[in-house]
């Protein structure tokens, strides 16, 4: 492909949604559009631009394959002798990610067609996901560190847009402003990793700093650091320890919303960067270990979180946190084949899973909550909604949909190889996270789930038991993705070679993958962990029957609510802060205020004293110039009278001396005395300039 | 053709015609203000087009005008623009215009509001073009009388004490400032104004007191004028008192003044001072600006809280000049946080007046400031909320919006410097933030409005732990009223007398909906944030119009800030 073409390409994908946003943006903005007009030119619009996004990236991926590279470029501005200039790169990495990316935009506006169907602001709606999913396009083809923050924050600012896009509901504010907030504290570090990387290389070129960093020219501590602060944003981005909070309750956008944030715009951006940046983080051997133990300690206590949730949406939420976790580990291990494949499979079946609750949410009524309490197993009514949530709760448990193993399979690899120790707890996390998504396919589709909303509802509303509708134009992109997962699957698998792994080494500036020669022992190992998960599920809500009289317990309710970050975040974080603050706004207030104050008063005494004395002694020459000078101005200029007489009455009639000082101040007399030293100060610095002109 | 004269009188040869007019033809005024504004934008912008944009061209001083004014002082009317005063200059023109068009609803002395603000523009024109100390002086002064009188007779409730307050501050840093410039003047030989021959002639090189002597009362009247911590406290009453138009040109301007003067006529003229004293420079900025931002997050008050976000906004162009005074630092590095703190005047000016422009809307429809007087906005108010979000994201550094740009120019150079103070500048980042979404979140996000008659008792204290958790945020009230436990120690007030409302209230008190914004007001507010983003998107062409007027005499050679053309290499 020829180069104009590939950046042309490249171009298209990244502008067409955007242009979508800001023509919407402009039309309902600035010329007044709207109504279904505007509805129907915004819905079509975006799913085009969808749909051209899908097609330049497609053939991209194919040409990528092919092996066209590309790098290209242009000054963006040059501050003193330093150029920063904007690039776009296409590489392995990059392009896979664009791919899923515009795959799964594509299949979530077709989808939201159908689900947001009723809402009146639906163009808004479009316009937000063009902006989302250009700005996310624009990260993963950027080939500039200062494009890709500008592209990041942009993707922050579209999830903020789409997680408040109920804005009159009262949870959606407090969780967009939190999405947005508690990933730009991340952002910070970012920044400051960006700019010191240019510091130490005077270019924000990514491929520059990387070679930078492989050929020593930055090390030792200033490199952990780097590597930290980095690591910090996409910690951020990708909700992990400590920044997890905003993930699951980001739910408060549409749920089509969530299905794009939880597989391939938001939250993949993280660990995108972290795979993007590899050599940087891995030169660092704090740095990776700091990334592994991030990613375990959010993958083990998002799962068990997940399996204590009420909600399907809640357990998705904690699900994605969970296996963003994972891929740091495998990233963490040096396996960017083996934690971006399960980027990409994870973006399939999590969107899979979120478009299939977005079919219940909106066969139920979009209202009430996601409890498993109202399902009560929905699945017969709708069963192609079970059949994709099916398959990809499999695909997420870790169970061979096709030939093609887990997609954690070569992460457990590496696992294996490296660290026994990290490949025990990984497989804890298998064993929950098979059993919290069996969990939520009973609870939601089955008879289980029946029998689980009959006991938890014996005083609450009966379970669902209308006739429900599943609409093709909903459950079609839910099983095209579907369908995605074992094609793509095959592609990773390493019973095929693993032409996956190649394809993404070949465009990395590292060594690749440590040999993978276990593949059979970890596929062994993670097919007993799913399976060892979903039967204890399967029993535990069957046979024993102990599902029906779970308590809430303190140590429940603890689980539930994510560990209690919430509660530190909220109770003591924000209160110390807000604390602080407001100690300084009443330092503001009384102490500097006041001062300010007191410097105030000292003056205008001052000028009360002068004043005593200019009334005593030169009282009647200053009267007589003043009057004929404001005279004068009044007759050639008409200048309004009552100002005139004001200031007139401020020199000429002032102040009787009998009342204190402050009376004074309050009846604003000083204030008549001041208006007319300015006024005077104007004509004197008027008739200074003429004077000096003519002399 | 001296054409940087003719846009600088235009404005006041219009108020002067303004003044003529006779009292019952407000309609007469408005055309003409519209008009001398409208003509002074012009000029302004062929001026700026008018400079060297050629990439690596020269950036000194260009339309040069110069003629004897006192020459037995050694003043003399010397106009001059480059890459840093034509920005600027472009900026007060077009916010002045802007104001003239909002203004057209003003009923209360038309004849002299429109007077005041034509030769406030005169004013701060004036000073961005001076070329001479004691021209700049002049100017500095003309720029403040207006601005007293605004405040004074078009303000607020308190507005006497705030107009005093303001006028004494500045008064007093314009003292300090005049010293400074006579010490200027008598030290260079033969004595003289002229601002590029007391560069050239460097007096107080190798004279450690007076430089710092001199430091000290620039630094007190720019500071002032910018302001930084401590010496901010007349900002948030000005600016709260100051009727919509007064703040827009109060922040959109008037502040550009000090860090203006640092760049023009501190850093050059005593570069060994301003690297002597840089560290506490940096620390004061530091201060501003996480001062600035947690103070503003905590106040209830809409207006007060965009004027103590300036105080942080302003604080990074505090920080840019003292990177770029530091002698330790690279050329590099201080030639971006010097580009940075100009660009971040430039933004500044155009976010912070458009979002002065927009409290303003919102007070002329329910004569009110405070936040928890309003609630979900954007529901009644949808484009006027989109523009606020637009502003607030512009403000808070989102990048593709021209904060940005500014901001991470003078962090790129602070860090190369200093890594721990860009760093602490960041939290001011954060805290920023978390101020305006919370902003966004209290007043336009939520439920329709609805009208719930229940007096206005909520302070800040009590309604802060709503912040992250939905439901218990406070009860909205439509009704505004003033809670008497906000007035702050305010110097009781009411002196100019004057009709009850300048403005017609419009809010539809029943319905509890306000009503969308108005074409005059978009026309006032738009270009601003349309320029916002333009800067944000292809900032090239101004930084390097800037970059080419900060390398270039009589700037760049003695701030050491020439040498990066020769050297190459990273900043290190």
């Amino acid at each position: 492909m020829s180069d104009w073409l590939t950046i042309s390409l490249i171009l298209i994908s990244i502008f067409a949604p955007l242009l979508v946003f800001v023509s919407v943006g402009l039309l309902a903005g600035l010329f007044g559009w709207q109504g279904v007009a505007l509805k129907r030119l915004a819905a079509r619009a975006a799913i085009s631009a969808a749909a051209i996004a899908a097609l330049c990236t497609s053939l991209l991926l194919i040409a990528t394959i092919a092996g066209t590279r590309i790098l290209a470029g242009y000054t963006w501005a040059v501050v003193g002798n330093q150029t920063i200039e904007f690039s776009v790169r296409l590489d392995p990495l990059g392009a896979t990610l664009a791919a899923l990316v515009a795959t799964v935009t594509l299949a979530v506006m077709v989808f939201s067609l159908g689900y947001m169907e009723e809402e009146k602001r639906q163009a808004r709606y479009f316009a937000y996901l063009g902006l989302f999913s250009g700005a996310m396009l624009l990260l993963v083809w950027s080939g500039s560190l200062l494009l890709l923050y500008l592209a990041w924050e942009g993707v922050g600012l579209a999830s903020f847009l789409l997680i408040g896009f109920y804005w009159e509901r009262p949870a959606a504010g407090p969780a967009a402003t939190k999405a947005f907030l508690i990933t730009r504290i991340g952002d910070v570090g970012l920044l400051l990793a960006i700019l010191a990387l240019f510091f130490q290389t005077g270019s924000f070129d990514i491929a520059t700093n990387l070679q930078a960093v492989t050929g020593g020219q930055i090390s030792g501590t200033g490199l952990t650091l780097i590597a930290l602060l980095l690591f910090m944003g996409a910690a951020g981005k990708s909700a992990q320890v400590p920044f997890q909070v905003w993930l699951p309750d980001a739910m408060a956008g549409p749920t089509p919303v969530s299905a794009l944030i939880h597989s391939a715009t938001m939250v993949a951006a993280g660990v995108y960067l972290v795979a993007r940046m590899l050599p940087l983080i891995l030169a660092s051997g704090v740095a990776a270990g700091v990334v592994i133990t991030i990613g375990l300690v959010s993958t083990l206590m998002a799962s068990a979180a997940a399996l204590a949730q009420p909600e399907l949406k809640q357990v998705l939420a904690y699900s994605t946190i969970s296996q963003l976790g994972e891929m740091l580990v495998g990233l963490g291990m040096g396996g960017l084949a083996a934690g971006t494949f399960h980027l990409v499979m994870q973006g399939l079946f999590k969107a899979s899973l979120f478009l299939a609750a977005g079919v219940l949410a909106h066969a139920l009524g979009t209202g009430g909550p996601f409890e498993f309490a109202r399902y009560g197993g929905v699945g017969k009514h709708l069963p192609r909604t079970r059949f994709g949530f099916a398959v990809a709760a499999l695909a997420l448990a870790g169970v061979p949909v096709t030939l093609a193993p887990g997609s954690r399979d070569s992460i457990l690899d590496l696992a294996l190889a490296e660290q026994p120790l990290i490949a025990v707890l990984l497989l804890v996390a298998d064993v929950v996270t098979a059993a919290y998504i069996a969990r939520a396919f009973l609870l939601t589709f089955t008879s289980v789930g029946t029998r689980f909303a009959a006991s938890l509802n014996r005083n609450g509303q009966p379970p669902v038991s209308a006739p429900l509708e599943e609409r093709p134009l909903m459950t079609t992109p839910l099983l095209a993705l579907v369908v995605l997962l074992p094609i793509v699957g095959l592609v990773g698998s390493p019973w095929f070679g693993a032409p996956f792994n190649s394809f993404i080494g070949s465009g990395a500036n590292l060594p690749l993958s440590p040999a993978e020669n276990n593949a059979f022992l970890s596929f062994i190992f993670s097919f007993s962990a799913a399976l060892i998960g979903i039967a204890t599920i399967y029993l535990y809500y069957t046979r024993f029957n102990l599902g029906q009289n779970a308590k809430q317990t303190l140590l429940r309710q603890w689980v539930v609510s994510g560990f209690g970050f919430n509660w530190f975040y909220n109770r003591v974080l924000v209160t110390m802060v807000v604390g602080l603050l407001l100690m300084l706004n009443w330092f503001e207030r009384k102490f500097l205020n006041r001062v300010a104050d007191l410097m105030v008063r000292a003056v205008l005494s001052g000028a009360h004293t002068f004043q005593l004395f200019e009334n005593k002694g030169l009282d009647a020459g200053a009267d007589q110039l003043t009057n004929l000078t404001l005279r004068l101005a009044r007759r050639q200029n008409q200048f309004d009278a009552q100002v005139i007489d004001r200031a007139v009455s401020g020199v000429g009639y002032e102040i009787k001396l009998s009342s204190g000082l402050l009376a004074r101040l309050q009846t604003g007399q000083v204030g008549n005395y001041l208006f007319a030293i300015f006024v005077w100060g104007l004509v004197a610095l008027l008739v200074g300039l003429v004077l000096g002109f003519l002399g | 053709m001296p054409l940087i004269s003719i846009t600088l009188f235009i404005p006041l040869l219009a108020g002067v015609l303004i003044l003529g007019v006779p009292k019952e033809r407000p309609d007469i005024m408005k055309v003409i203000a519209l008009v001398g504004s409208l003509l002074s934008l012009v000029g302004s912008v062929w001026l700026l087009l008018g400079l060297n944009w050629q990439r690596g061209g020269g950036g000194g001083l260009q339309w040069q005008e110069q003629t004897d004014w006192i020459p037995s002082l050694g003043a003399s009317y010397h106009l001059a623009i480059d890459g840093i005063s034509a920005p600027l200059i472009a900026l007060s023109a077009l916010l002045t215009v802007a104001v003239v068009i909002y203004s057209w609803q003003v009923k209360y002395r038309v004849k002299e509001y429109f007077f005041l603000f034509l030769l406030l523009e005169t004013g701060l024109l004036g000073v961005f073009a001076a070329q001479d100390l004691l021209l700049f002086y002049l100017f500095f002064e003309v720029s403040l009388v207006p601005m007293y009188f605004i405040i004074g007779v078009w303000g607020g409730e308190r507005r006497t004490y705030a107009a005093i307050k303001f006028f004494l501050y500045t008064r007093v840093g314009s003292l300090a400032m005049l010293l400074s410039f006579l010490a200027l003047y008598l030290t260079t030989n033969p004595h003289t104004f002229d601002l590029p021959t007391i560069i050239k002639a460097q007096p107080f090189a190798g004279n450690y007191w007076g430089g710092t002597l001199v430091l000290l009362g620039l630094f007190l009247g720019f500071a002032i004028k910018l302001p930084a911590f401590p010496l901010h406290s007349w900002l948030p009453d000005a600016h709260v008192e100051a009727p919509t138009g007064g703040s827009v040109i109060l922040a959109g301007a008037l502040l550009k003044l000090g860090g203006y003067g640092f760049i023009r006529i501190g850093l050059p003229t005593i570069p060994q001072a301003f690297n002597d004293w840089a560290i506490v420079i940096i620390i004061i900025a530091l201060i501003s600006i996480i001062y600035g931002a947690g103070v503003a997050l905590v106040q209830p008050d809409f207006k007060k809280l965009v004027a103590f976000s300036s105080i942080n906004h302003m604080g990074y162009v505090l920080l840019g000049v003292g990177i770029g005074g530091s002698q330790t630092a690279s050329a590099a590095a201080r030639l971006a946080a010097l580009n940075g703190a100009v660009l971040q005047m430039v933004s500044h000016g155009l976010i912070t007046g458009a979002l002065f422009f927009l409290v303003g809307f919102l007070y002329d429809r329910t004569h009110s400031h405070l936040i928890a007087d309003y609630k979900g906005l954007w529901n009644s108010m949808p484009i006027y909320s989109g523009l606020t979000a637009l502003a607030f994201f512009g403000s808070l550094g989102l990048p593709a919006l021209s904060g940005f740009v500014a901001e991470f120019q003078v962090f790129l150079g602070t860090l190369a410097v200093y890594p721990w103070a860009a760093a602490l500048a960041l939290i001011g980042v954060i805290v920023t933030t978390a101020m305006f979404l919370w902003t966004l979140q209290r007043m336009f996000l939520g439920g329709p409005t609805t009208q719930v008659d229940m007096p206005s008792q909520a302070g800040f204290e009590d309604s802060w732990d709503g912040m992250f958790e939905p439901g218990s945020a406070p009860a909205p009230r439509i009704i505004p009223q003033r809670s008497p436990n906000l007035a702050d120690i305010a110097p009781p007030t009411l002196t100019l007398e004057r009709p009850q409302a300048d403005t017609t209230a419009q809010t539809d008190k029943n319905s509890g909906s306000l009503p969308e914004i108005k074409r005059r007001e978009l026309i006032a507010v738009v270009p601003l944030l349309i320029l916002t983003v333009l800067i944000g998107i292809i900032p090239g062409a101004l930084i390097g119009l800037i970059n080419a007027a900060l390398t270039t005499a009589p700037l760049g050679p003695l701030a050491g800030l020439v040498f990066i053309i020769v050297k190459a290499g990273g900043l290190h």
